[in-house]
């Protein structure tokens, strides 16, 4: 059993394509998908895991306030001084909106791309920070073999972390615990090796 | 270990308690329409189902985050007439609830130039959906835990078959379920457009004709389901609405946004739900499925289907509850639960609201015009997402 974990800060490049095949999809990467890739292209190496193995992931609450931040920020002065209304956020805000950001704001977004990149089929479920639900993932898991889970995160400091381990039910006892009300990152940074 | 449904709230544009939603699916009468309740001047589209009491749009201020604010009415509304905590302590229950985005109120954001504040500052306009709904599982005195799923449309239907396996494996007493979300805010509802789902129109509100050969797109709405789910042993039979059998999720691994066209991955989790629920595919009666009047929606539902079910998908009756309300996205899959509650119940097949023609390539047995009476007794209910994610729950008319 390996568990990993990654964190960089704001400024740190993030290796992604050392570890993508798809490489084309990265263009829809946030700086957690790109952690998660890194984190599994480590958890993997050079082998595939099944593609029926149950995946599950915690994401953290998103700080796409930085989308809307930056859409504001361009505007003119006199746009600024101009009031909200439905006609405003189409004919100034929508038009500014990147297409790409659309998709980096969906939560489900490094989950998909982590299963598309390893063809992971299997049960699945996605988490808004909850290291309770992935540890109850893995107890009521039917699957004959380890379950995966991962956990990753946007700081609204800019940094990111991402933790990745492949756990069967009965491997949950051997690992230092902490509450199933913490943050799932805290778990595998506890028990990284 | 049997698992059952006992309690439900419900705020949806179907209608505020269980009666009128119920009364709404029977009558089929539509319940989406222009935007009300925030300003959708010059939005190229406006259709959304919005949440109604007696037909009439519920209006809230823009400081309100609708979908925790309807979450907690639902949650308040099924616990008055079902409470929890005379047999179960706060530390035997959890709360696994599906939702969508964190809410932005977009007028008070650039009006009151929050976006100059400096990084890290507390955004008042920025409220966080995870946050928000941990603090109504401890006002409500639920303390077992609060998992939030957030796998966009199979968000609830994943919250829901997760507290099914739960029970079913003893791992909890009793669960809270369900889900909320709402996209009529500026934010949400025009991000769901940018991303090119949406239904068209030349004139007046769109309509989201699921499974009809002439679909063009989905509307969205809002809405907040909760259910208490338990254990048959702890249950009080007189409140069973119906018995969850089994579910099974899979993932496309195909598309960020569409489904694969083979359908391969949304069959399978089909077959996994039926040997769960340790039933054939001859015993399911009708199927309610996802149906989001998308183009690619309905070919995908169809041939996964006809793998599971053979010839006999052209005698399956099928529904959509999506033509009469819109797509409640993170809420879907659990107000939906309702139309199976309605199927289980009163012996129907409800009617798809905007459904007129059928597809050549999607030819369903679609429901319209009236609802279909006929023995109702095992319903399988799909969902599927952007991303890939598809669930399928099968229910049961409950007997003691």
């Amino acid at each position: 059993m390996k568990v990993i974990y990654k964190k960089y800060a704001a400024s740190q490049d993030i290796p992604v394509f050392d570890y993508v095949t798809k490489r084309k999809l990265t263009k829809y990467h946030t700086r957690e998908t790109m952690a998660a890739m890194v984190a599994m292209g480590e958890l993997y190496k050079d082998q595939k895991p099944p593609a029926d193995m149950p995946f599950f992931y915690s994401t953290g609450e998103l700080e796409y306030l930085d989308y809307y931040r930056e859409l504001a920020m361009s505007f003119t002065e006199e746009e600024r001084n101009t009031p909200f209304t439905g006609l405003f956020a189409v004919d100034k805000a929508m038009p500014r909106m990147s297409p790409l950001d659309q998709f980096k704001i969906m939560r489900n977004m490094t989950q998909c791309l982590i299963s598309i990149e390893y063809g992971l089929k299997g049960d699945n479920a996605l988490f808004l920070d909850s290291l309770q639900g992935l540890l109850l993932a893995v107890k009521i898991s039917d699957y004959d073999g380890p379950v995966l889970i991962g956990a990753g995160k946007l700081y609204s400091d800019g940094s990111t972390a991402c933790g990745f381990a492949e756990m069967l039910p009965d491997e949950l006892t051997n690992f230092s615990m902490v509450s199933p009300h913490d943050d799932p990152l805290v778990f595998f940074k506890q028990n990284i090796q | 270990m049997r698992v059952v449904i006992t309690g439900l709230g419900v705020k949806s544009p179907l209608g505020c308690n269980l009666n009128e939603v119920f009364e709404s699916i029977k009558t089929g009468k539509p319940c989406v329409g222009a935007l009300e309740n925030i300003d959708a001047g010059g939005f190229p589209m406006t259709a959304a189902g919005e949440i109604r009491q007696h037909g009439e749009v519920v209006k809230t201020p823009g400081s309100v985050d609708r979908k925790i604010h309807f979450l907690n009415l639902a949650m308040e509304q099924m616990l008055a007439e079902h409470n929890m905590s005379d047999k179960y302590s706060g530390n035997e229950m959890l709360m696994n609830l599906g939702t969508g985005l964190d809410y932005l109120d977009s007028e008070n954001y650039f009006n009151s130039r929050e976006y100059m504040k400096p990084f890290g500052s507390a955004i008042d306009s920025h409220q966080k959906a995870g946050r928000s709904m941990r603090e109504l599982a401890i006002k409500f005195g639920i303390s077992g835990g609060c998992n939030i799923f957030v796998a966009a449309c199979a968000a609830s239907s994943q919250a829901v078959g997760f507290s099914y396996k739960l029970l079913k494996k003893s791992l909890a007493k009793a669960v809270v379920t369900g889900g909320s979300d709402s996209m009529t805010s500026h934010a949400a509802y025009l991000g769901f457009f940018k991303l090119g789902a949406m239904a068209l129109s030349d004139e007046g509100p769109a309509t989201c004709k699921p499974f009809d050969r002439y679909r063009t797109g989905t509307v969205v709405g809002e809405g907040a389901v909760t259910m208490t789910m338990e254990r048959l042993e702890f249950a009080t039979p007189d409140q069973v609405i119906m018995e969850v059998l089994g579910y099974g999720s899979t993932a496309d691994a195909f598309a960020i946004t569409d489904p694969d066209p083979s359908a391969d991955m949304l069959a399978r989790s089909i077959e996994i739900a039926l040997k769960d629920a340790g039933v054939s595919p001859d015993q399911i009666d009708c199927a309610h499925l996802h149906g989001t009047g998308t183009p690619k929606n309905a070919p995908a539902e169809y041939l996964a289907l006809k793998r599971v079910f053979g010839d006999r998908v052209k005698d399956l009756p099928v529904y959509s509850m999506k033509g009469q309300m819109g797509h409640l996205i993170g809420a879907c899959g659990a107000m939906e639960l309702l139309g199976v509650a309605y199927s289980l119940l009163y012996q129907q097949v409800p009617h798809t609201v905007n459904f007129s023609e059928s597809d050549p390539d999607a030819p369903l047995y679609v429901v319209s015009d009236k609802p279909l009476s006929m023995p109702v007794t095992h319903v399988l209910k799909l969902n599927a997402s952007f991303g890939g994610h598809n669930t399928a729950l099968i229910l049961k008319k409950f007997e003691a």
